[in-house]
């Protein structure tokens, strides 16, 4: 997964950007699902038992659970085989314990990009608010919104497929293709990551969702190129997000 | 009453969407040459969007994007005179299952007259949870807007990253054995 991050501080030293990619690096052990070794596949194998999970493991099980529970089961860490998958999740929680790690230490203008889930903090070098650009969705180099965070998460969840041919054969009122791309603006990144996996599987309902949900902001584009988004959303762009 | 500069205007600006087009007829027949090498390596974008996004036609991004592969067939395109010289042979292949990060994907691709015609999903990451009860909430009207692609100077970036990179992967091993 590709990491960016900024600081904006002399005081900043490689040593902190080491330790902050050293933890992504641990993180992914315990939880990717491509790793033969990892406990999320161990425990996919049957192999660990609920009682002896990580501390870490523990948390986003229970996170999970939670997040389900909220989003009337559109987030579910139990993928179609069956077995658990938790990166709608984790991604998420490990930028907002990054970044958390970086206040520790002091810090106070900084962004940490992971996988396109930003989590941003203070002010960039110009003195402004951090602009996150939202990418079309048909266009993987032009960018259709800039959004502007203070001390908040921005989320992406898409499928960037695009033409009329593609559907569900189970779903024929197939919500998912109705939709490419759903941007969540929330009080941090993690609550941002775990809305933004279940309101893309709500469909065109997920913005309705989104705008009732009390501080969070969303950004939906479906695959004709038509966007919605929650009532607030202009604030984003236009000065800076409102949502605490 | 129109003088003389206001036809050479209009004949220029004639000119100029002639070549526009005509450029993006020429890149579009190139991209159809394409071979296994084209979808599994580098994709181009397909720049007839429609959104008025002024891309260049040779654009070659460094992060994966998708050409057009429903092929929609519009009355620019000059009809398919040899039906089999296509990169794949017609049939309907089945991509395996693959990871996108927070489900599988798995898709079927459709090949006629040597071309991809139709792309479904078998699975998808979102396809779990039927209807919910989501229309007990009050309905303000939300406002809509068509997207306007832009080259904005940004910090930074936020986009899908996972479910892309499973549909390649789950298309390319459907595309292998067409």
């Amino acid at each position: 997964m590709p990491i960016t991050l900024e600081i904006i501080d002399p005081s900043a030293t490689k040593e902190v950007i080491a330790k902050i990619f050293s933890y992504f690096e641990r993180i992914e052990e315990q939880f990717s699902v491509f790793k033969n070794n990892s406990e999320i596949t161990l425990i996919n194998k049957g192999l660990i038992e609920p009682k002896y999970y990580s501390p870490e493991m523990k948390t986003i099980f229970a996170l999970a659970e939670k997040t389900k529970i909220e989003t009337n089961g559109y987030f579910d860490i139990v993928a179609n085989n069956g077995k658990y998958n938790p990166s709608g999740i984790v991604k998420g929680w490990a930028i907002n314990n990054a970044a958390h790690m970086l206040l520790g230490m002091g810090f106070r203008n900084f962004y940490i990009n992971a996988g396109g889930d930003i989590q941003g903090y203070g002010r960039n070098s110009d003195g402004r608010y951090w602009s996150v650009g939202i990418r079309d969705p048909f266009d993987l180099n032009k960018i259709v919104k800039v959004v502007y965070l203070k001390n908040q998460g921005i989320a992406t969840s898409g499928t960037y497929i695009r033409g009329q041919h593609i559907y569900n054969p189970h779903q024929r009122n197939n919500s998912i293709t109705d939709l490419v791309s759903f941007t969540v603006v929330g009080p941090n990144i993690y609550e941002a990551d775990r809305f933004a996996t279940a309101v893309f599987a709500m469909g065109k309902a997920g913005i309705k969702f989104l705008d009732n949900l009390p501080g969070f902001e969303g950004y939906m584009i479906d695959r004709n190129g038509i966007a919605t988004m929650t009532r607030e959303f202009s604030k984003c762009t236009a000065q800076v997000c409102a949502v605490t | 009453m129109k003088t003389n500069i206001e036809n050479i205007k209009k004949i220029l600006l004639s000119f100029v969407v002639a070549v526009i087009l005509i450029s993006d007829i020429l890149y579009q027949q190139g991209g159809k040459a394409g071979t296994n090498s084209t979808i599994l390596g580098n994709v181009s974008a397909d720049s007839s969007s429609g959104f008025g996004t002024n891309q260049a036609s040779g654009s070659q991004p460094q992060s994966q994007t998708f050409s057009n592969y429903s092929h929609t067939q519009t009355s620019n395109n000059k009809p398919n005179t040899n039906q089999s010289n296509g990169a794949y042979k017609d049939g309907y292949y089945t991509g395996t299952s693959v990871d996108a990060g927070y489900g599988n994907v798995k898709v079927a691709v459709t090949v006629s007259g040597g071309k991809i015609t139709d792309v479904q999903f078998l699975d998808h990451p979102n396809s779990k949870g039927t209807s919910i009860s989501i229309n007990n909430y009050a309905m303000p009207i939300l406002k809509s807007e068509v997207i306007q692609a832009q080259n904005a100077r940004v910090d930074t970036v936020s986009g899908a990253t996972y479910t892309s990179a499973a549909f390649i992967d789950s298309l390319s091993s459907a595309l292998s054995q067409a």
